[in-house]
């Protein structure tokens, strides 16, 4: 099933801290959070675009520099797509696909700020008890989605950053397709991992002399 | 009185720096249960201290050079030989060469860095100047940026530690951890607060040493862990991680760059003890006040209060202010074209040219078809000639041919009869 982590982000500093507004100032009508201000992606970006652990260091004929930092969909490491030193960035990482309905294949999971966002409901009773003023935390939301549900992710994706991040979504959308379509094309070819009557049999026929015998 | 967006630029800087002042609440963790919150502790000034990655860098490669061992060269290395020029004319160069005989040595070129067992050039001398001064000052503005950096995570992921399920940045733990003694408990807390991938990626990736740093002692490589600070000096932590791969502690009171800041790369994982955590703001102070530890060191003031260019260029303050947006004037085409030849550049001059070729074009048609339709008119012109046109036609035609037959006629008696006049003459 579909679910967000509520809890982690979605929360109000004064509430949960009753330090009353002191922390809090009313600029363009908006409540920001404080921290926000402290530190910008331009300048995580100053200290991190010479030297990052995503950084691939390679000495190529072209004049492009790669990286592998996973909030990055386009591989480039540029400004726009380094997406671990975003507010608003998304990770789509191809996931094995198994015969397991829930494990549709790709993981998409969000860095988040906590900008903006008020409380829309009381945290559950259970919920694990996080400050919600500690200085940084890179919210991950991973969306177990569930097979075809390819346009929920999609959806999801260009809600949450389709109008702030346009260039962003694109490539993250691109992305998502790609490791979809690499799914598929892995389902159809690995008998194994199909969900179709070879399933239901006591063995499977590989080929050959081996068969694997199915547990039950 | 100011005017209404002095004012409002007033009001927002102020809000500016009051952000910049303020600092968070971070929470204390139960280590025997990283879910637990045992307690709050506000955030020490230092950590908002600027992050100069350039002094941070400075200092790093200053004080790495501290470490290094005086070497050089044997004083008399190359040079132990009673060699002397030839000087010239012997048909050789003029460097010294060592003297004697009875050996393939005699006669050879000595001494030169060019020469075969020749002295280096410049021989290394153990006086070189190994060590650096690093200022006071600049030592500990670069300890507080490394702190400051400590506590963003998109710096501590930049540096590569495995922090994605650790609980919150920076991670302050109470002071129990001081008194752990065994080195599984340690890895128990790690494991608790989902920083032992950190530790396992540095055993995982260790390697032999490329390089002959591997027969002087420096065998392997390993990466940084998570690092430990306590503030009691008789805690038995220090014992307890000096055996976990990756792991390093240090004392808050002793802070070293090279630890917070390894390879002069900002952005260490640090694990704090709520004591040492505490114990920051009396050590470096804050904005309000200088640190007591560190005798009248203040924190310093960053150049931006607001770094968030973005936010910036788009805020009212500046937008209401700046002009718009100038849109790039070509003066001329980046390269000229033959309106001769290029239709578009023609056009640009001329843009009767493609009207008159309209018209030529449509012109051109229709004489071609008036043409056409006139050919194919004139094909079977002679089937529908009428019959007394023709019978004239007939007749005109009878009357030249008879004309000229005449003429012919005419032509053939007069040469007869010139000829008979000869006959006459020439008989007579």
């Amino acid at each position: 099933f579909f679910f967000f982590q509520a809890e982690d982000g979605i929360r109000d500093a004064q509430e949960s801290r009753g330090l009353g507004d002191v922390y809090k100032r009313q600029v363009h009508g908006r409540v920001i959070n404080i921290k926000d201000y402290l530190m910008s992606s331009e300048l995580f970006w100053q200290l991190v675009k010479n030297n990052n652990a995503f950084l691939v260091k390679r000495k190529s004929g072209r004049n492009i520099t790669l990286s592998r930092d996973p909030f990055n969909n386009t591989g480039f490491h540029t400004y726009e797509h380094c997406g671990f030193i975003q507010r608003n960035s998304v990770a789509i990482s191809a996931v094995r696909p198994k015969a397991d309905n829930n494990n549709v294949g790709f993981n998409v999971e969000f860095t988040k700020r906590k900008r903006w966002i008020r409380r829309t409901r009381a945290p559950a009773k259970n919920a694990k008890q996080v400050n919600p003023d500690f200085t940084y935390r890179i919210t991950r939301e991973n969306l177990p989605i569930k097979t075809g549900r390819i346009h929920t992710a999609s959806r999801v994706i260009r809600r949450k950053i389709g109008i702030t991040r346009p260039n962003v979504t694109r490539a993250a959308l691109r992305k998502l397709a790609a490791v979809h379509r690499a799914n598929i094309a892995q389902r159809r070819t690995c008998l194994l991992y199909t969900s179709d009557a070879a399933d239901d049999l006591l063995c499977v026929d590989l080929g050959g002399r081996r068969i694997i015998k199915k547990k039950k | 009185t100011q005017s209404t967006w002095e004012f409002q630029f007033h009001k927002n800087i102020t809000i500016y720096l009051e952000k910049m002042l303020a600092r968070p609440q971070v929470s204390v963790f139960n280590s025997a249960n990283a879910g637990e919150i045992v307690g709050q502790v506000t955030l020490p000034g230092v950590f908002r201290a600027p992050i100069r990655n350039d002094i941070v860098h400075f200092v790093h490669v200053n004080l790495a050079k501290n470490t290094r061992q005086a070497h050089g060269v044997k004083t008399n290395a190359g040079m132990q030989h009673a060699a002397e020029s030839w000087g010239t004319g012997r048909a050789v160069a003029r460097i010294p060469r060592v003297g004697g005989s009875g050996t393939h040595r005699s006669g050879q070129a000595a001494f030169g860095n060019q020469c075969r067992k020749g002295r280096m050039f410049a021989p290394l001398k153990t006086w070189r100047r190994w060590h650096r001064k690093v200022n006071l000052t600049q030592k500990r503005h670069a300890i507080a940026s490394a702190l400051a950096a400590s506590c963003w995570v998109p710096l501590v992921v930049a540096r590569g530690h495995r922090i994605d399920d650790i609980p919150e940045l920076p991670l302050v733990l109470d002071d129990k951890i001081e008194s752990i003694e065994k080195t599984r408990d340690i890895i128990a807390l790690l494991k608790r607060f989902r920083a032992y991938d950190d530790v396992e990626k540095v055993a995982r990736t260790i390697k032999i040493r490329a390089g002959i740093g591997k027969l002087r002692n420096r065998r392997y490589r390993q990466r940084k862990g998570p690092l430990f600070i306590y503030s009691n000096e008789n805690a038995k932590l220090i014992k307890a991680c000096r055996n976990v791969t990756g792991v390093q502690i240090c004392n808050v009171n002793r802070l070293n760059l090279r630890l917070l800041a390894p390879g002069g790369q900002l952005g260490r994982f640090c694990i704090w003890t709520q004591s040492a955590f505490s114990a920051l703001d009396r050590i470096f102070g804050s904005y309000r006040k200088t640190g007591q530890d560190k005798k009248n060191y203040q924190i310093q003031r960053p150049s931006l209060t607001n770094p968030d260019l973005s936010r910036l260029i788009t805020s009212n303050e500046i937008q209401s202010v700046i002009r718009r947006a100038k849109t790039p004037v070509r003066r001329h085409d980046l390269q000229k074209k033959n309106p001769l030849k290029n239709k578009g550049a023609l056009q640009r001059l001329n843009p009767y040219a493609n009207v008159l070729k309209e018209l030529n074009r449509k012109q051109n048609e229709q004489n071609r078809k008036k043409r056409e339709d006139a050919i194919k008119a004139g094909r079977g012109a002679s089937k529908q000639i009428s019959a007394d046109v023709k019978k004239q036609k007939r007749s005109q035609r009878k009357k030249s041919r008879d004309w000229v037959r005449g003429i012919f006629n005419q032509l053939d008696e007069a040469s007869k009869r010139d000829q008979e006049r000869y006959v006459n003459l020439a008989t007579n």
